[in-house]
This record gives C-alpha cells, sequence and structure tokens, in this order.
C-alpha cells in the first residue's frame, strides 16, 4: 500500500496573521514527541505513574503532547474553536478523573474521549451557521483578493462538512484534517480499513457535489 | 369541462430537475447528494495517495484535481492548527485538585476475614439454616 495523502498544495500559504497570533505563537512546547510508539507508549505510562503519586502537575505533559491533534479534529467535527476547546478541557478532565483506568495506549483512549465528546456535541447542537470568519484579519502573505477567496472558500467547506454524516465527516477530517493513516483510524475507531475508505470516498463524493459548482 | 393543457400528462420532463442546495439536515450514513457527477475512482485512489498526480491530471480528471489542490489550501490550514497556549493553562486550572485514584467496584474488592468474622458468618449461616429447617418441618 502506498503512502498516506500525497495532497499537499504546492502554493500552500502559511497561517492569517490572527490564526499566527491566537494558534501558533503562544504554544508551549511542553514535551519532547516520542520517536517510537513504544517509546511514546512507554513514555505516557511514566507520565501517568507520575500523576496517580499525586504529582498533579505532570499531567500537563500528556496534555502538551496530544492536545493539538486533538484539538484539530474537536475543530474539524465542531467547525467552532470555542465549542472544540470546551470539548478538549472537559475531555482532558474526563481523562485525569479516570487516569488510573488506563491500561493502554492513553493517546488512543484520550482520542476516543474526544471523539465522543464531539458526537454527542453533534447529536445535542441544532446547529446554525458557524465559521472562522469572526477570526480572519488581512494577512500579510496574500493580496485582499486572495484573502477574500480563502474566507469563502473556508465558511463554504465548514457549511458543506457540517451537511455530512457525523462519521463521514470524522472519516474526511481524520484522514485529511489530521493527516492519519486508514490503518491509525482503523485503530482508533476499532473499525476496518475498507470500511473507513468507503466512508473518506463518499465524503469527497459528498463534498465535490456539493462545492464544484462554485469551485471547480 | 376545461382542457388538460399538460402535454406530458402529469409525467414528469426529463433534463428538469432543479438542482439541490446544501440540505438542512446532515445526510445519513450512506447518503451521497445527487449531483451531475461523482469523483471518479481514479481521483480518489491519487487522494489516497495510491497513484501518483500524473496519472490523473488528464482529461476529464484534470478537473477534479484542480478542485481538490483548492481544497487541499484549506485543509492544509486547518492542518497546522495548533491548541491556543490559554487552552492548556484553563485545564491545569480546571482539574481536580484530588489524585485520581482507582474506584473498585465492591464485587472486585479483596476481603480479609478474621476469625471473629468468620464465626459471626458460621453461627448466621447456621440460624439461618435452623430457621430454614423448622419452618419446612411447620408445613
Amino acid at each position: 500500500m502506498a503512502a498516506s495523502i500525497a495532497l499537499r498544495a504546492p502554493g500552500s500559504k502559511p497561517l492569517s496573521g490572527a490564526q499566527e497570533r491566537d494558534y501558533t505563537s503562544d504554544v508551549k512546547s511542553t514535551a519532547a514527541t516520542p520517536v517510537s510508539p513504544v517509546d511514546q507508549l512507554q513514555a505516557d505510562q511514566e507520565v501517568i505513574a507520575r500523576v496517580l503519586a499525586g504529582d498533579r502537575d505532570a499531567f500537563s505533559l500528556l496534555i502538551g503532547r496530544y492536545s493539538d491533534p486533538l484539538y484539530r479534529h474537536a475543530l474539524g467535527m465542531t467547525g467552532s474553536p470555542d465549542v472544540a476547546e470546551d470539548i478538549l478541557q472537559s475531555s482532558f478532565i474526563k481523562a485525569y478523573q479516570h487516569l488510573a483506568e488506563v491500561h493502554g495506549r492513553f493517546d488512543a483512549w484520550i482520542f476516543r474521549i474526544v471523539a465522543n465528546g464531539c458526537k454527542d456535541w453533534l447529536k445535542n447542537i441544532r446547529r446554525t451557521h458557524l465559521s472562522y470568519e469572526e477570526d480572519d484579519q488581512p494577512s500579510s502573505f496574500a493580496t485582499p483578493d486572495e484573502e477574500l477567496d480563502r474566507s469563502e472558500l473556508r465558511s463554504d467547506l465548514d457549511r458543506a462538512l457540517s451537511a455530512l454524516a457525523p462519521s463521514l465527516r470524522e472519516a474526511f477530517v481524520m484522514k485529511h484534517v489530521e493527516g492519519r493513516s486508514y490503518e491509525e483510524m482503523a485503530d482508533l475507531l476499532g473499525t476496518t480499513v475498507g470500511a473507513l475508505k468507503m466512508r473518506v470516498h463518499r465524503a469527497r463524493e459528498a463534498l465535490q457535489v456539493l462545492l464544484e459548482e462554485k469551485y471547480a | 369541462m376545461l382542457d388538460d393543457l399538460n402535454p406530458r400528462e402529469g409525467k414528469s420532463e426529463p433534463g428538469r430537475d432543479r438542482p439541490r442546495a446544501v440540505p438542512s439536515r446532515p445526510f445519513a450514513d450512506r447518503e451521497v447528494p445527487r449531483g451531475t457527477r461523482r469523483t471518479p475512482q481514479t481521483v480518489q485512489a491519487w487522494l489516497d495517495g495510491d497513484l501518483p498526480e500524473a496519472a490523473v491530471r488528464r482529461g476529464d480528471t484534470a478537473r477534479d484535481v484542480d478542485f481538490w489542490r483548492r481544497i487541499e489550501t484549506e485543509v492544509d490550514q486547518r492542518r497546522r492548527m495548533k491548541t491556543p497556549a490559554y487552552v492548556q493553562d484553563r485545564i491545569m486550572q480546571a482539574l481536580p485538585q484530588a489524585t485520581p485514584r482507582v474506584i473498585t467496584p465492591f464485587w472486585r474488592r479483596q476481603f480479609a476475614i478474621t476469625p471473629t468474622m468468620a464465626v459471626a458468618v458460621g453461627a448466621a449461616m447456621l440460624a439461618l439454616g435452623v430457621l430454614l429447617a423448622s419452618l419446612l418441618l411447620a408445613r
């Protein structure tokens, strides 16, 4: 099987000014990412042991290690930075309270908590219109026309994603936004690679139907 | 009596379906919206990383490649997003002060039986047996 997504636009642009400020420059790198999955598992278990022994601050290592992919997942699923932050916070609190029950991979366990939080939110909320437009600021890297196009594409993609069934949206976000392989997705979601390929393909078809008239 | 002016007698006219806007409800799990064309399998394979771009940038599928390249510009922005720094501080402040502990259900807990407890349980069982026997004999 070939490597994961080959999609990487040659002309892809850096984050806009507001996003740079909000999402990049203030981020604290609290822990280096372990190299191999075995190292990662071991490093996580060491941190968990420290927390269970009473070192509450050690939990920030786990937050620093896993918050970014989890935040991207929550943001992709909900379309709202505020909701994504709330889901992330409640998930980490839940993880802390039940930390003694982790027997395998912490990353897979916390991912399931966040994913379930997103699905619960989608079930409970009647969505109106959520977009990033409030945060948009002119970027120093793009012309005003490019910025306008990007902002429009962003809200159109949000709208199209919100029209998908949660399982299709989840598969598309994991594959394209989070850049995960099908094997990794199957591992995290407890399903087969074939089923996930089918979901991603259906999500792409739906998105293309919804967006191609304007963007093809 | 009025004439029926509909030459098709109520039958639908092909090619006159109105285009559908984005629906107000989410699609079901296996539902794909109707459209003019579907994403070709070669494009799906390219998006999955199974085919090089050169293999799909030919003929009709070139349009699909351009479309997905455009979508990718937005997806790429999202892929590089990071958690705002204040979120970590907020989470740490919201954590309970108590150290997390294992909550074992009572049926999995270990019991230490002392001699006194063993004698008490034995006496209780004997009394229960006597009571049951007396009830059976009384019938």
